[in-house]
């Protein structure tokens, strides 16, 4: 039992912090430079899109694992999971909009962006990639959503300190976000090395 | 391969040609299932994944009308208009 916990922490801490997808494998990062403009905005889309990671993680963990499988046909993964994402953020949003709108009012706008965002498609791959269990692969991706919640709301601190400070102008908005997204990515490889998988 | 011929025959109603479809469907080499495989035989592999995408496409259309159709909000066309006739201050 403490092996297995042991097994899911560190799962959690590769994916948040030494595998981190914004600042190590780069990916999503249209939504990270669109959102991370206001403190607000960043902590409402790293709830969002943390539970759709999860509930989109197990939903394609179970059709991978008891359909695709079994079928011989995992070659069809992409274009599956990209369909299996879209339908449930789309049954979410309509459901939210019904049943709590003070939610959906707060959340809605991120839950379409969320829909082709490319973590929440690499999250069930590489659980399908990396054979791992329904505990692991839910693991991941709250690792996963907790490490791009960590790099939103570190942007958007900064950020915002940003538009206040002297920039030349030149590198005001866009470019100055990149460079500090670099300067960032460059301070988290010191976690590189941290757990032996 | 004959099996293939034989689909395609019937679906276009075609004589036995020469094995000429063995240029248009290839051998699969690799692919199938999670682990490589040295041969793939194509019409299983084909049957199912047709019959798989038709049935999640079905699942995924259904449920979504059904939950549009379940969760339905109401919108009173009357806050349009009368957003429309209020001036307009965005």
């Amino acid at each position: 039992m403490s092996t297995e916990f042991a097994k899911i922490f560190e799962l959690i801490v590769a994916a948040s912090l030494i595998n981190n997808f914004v600042f190590t494998r780069f990916l999503g990062l249209c939504i990270f430079f669109g959102v991370s403009r206001k403190m607000e905005t960043a902590v409402g889309m790293s709830i969002t899109f943390t539970s759709v990671m999860m509930i989109s993680a197990a939903l394609s963990w179970l059709v991978f694992q008891y359909v695709m499988v079994p079928l011989d046909i995992t070659f069809l993964k992409i274009i599956v999971f990209i369909g299996i994402v879209a339908g449930f953020v789309q049954a979410s949003d309509t459901v939210m909009r019904k049943v709590s709108p003070g939610l959906y009012y707060k959340l809605g706008i991120y839950l379409a962006l969320i829909s082709t965002n490319c973590i929440i498609l690499a999250v069930p791959l590489i659980n399908a990639s990396e054979h791992y269990s329904f505990i692991e692969s839910i693991s991941f991706a709250l690792g996963s959503g907790l490490g791009f919640a960590l790099a939103l709301i570190i942007m958007a601190s900064i950020r915002e300190k940003l538009e206040l400070a002297d920039i030349p102008a030149p590198f005001k908005g866009t470019p100055i976000a990149f460079i500090v997204t670099g300067l960032i990515a460059l301070a988290f490889t010191g976690f590189s090395g941290l757990i032996k998988l | 391969m004959f099996e293939i011929q034989k689909i395609i025959f019937d679906v276009f109603g075609l004589f036995q040609l020469p094995d000429i479809y063995h240029f248009l469907v290839p051998h699969a080499g690799v692919g199938g299932g999670v682990e490589a495989k040295e041969h793939v035989s194509l019409l299983p592999v084909m049957k199912s994944t047709l019959l798989f995408l038709a049935g999640i496409g079905t699942i995924f259309g259904i449920g979504l009308a059904v939950t549009a159709k379940r969760f339905a909000v109401k919108i009173d066309p009357k806050i349009e208009q009368v957003k429309d006739v209020l001036a307009h201050a965005h």
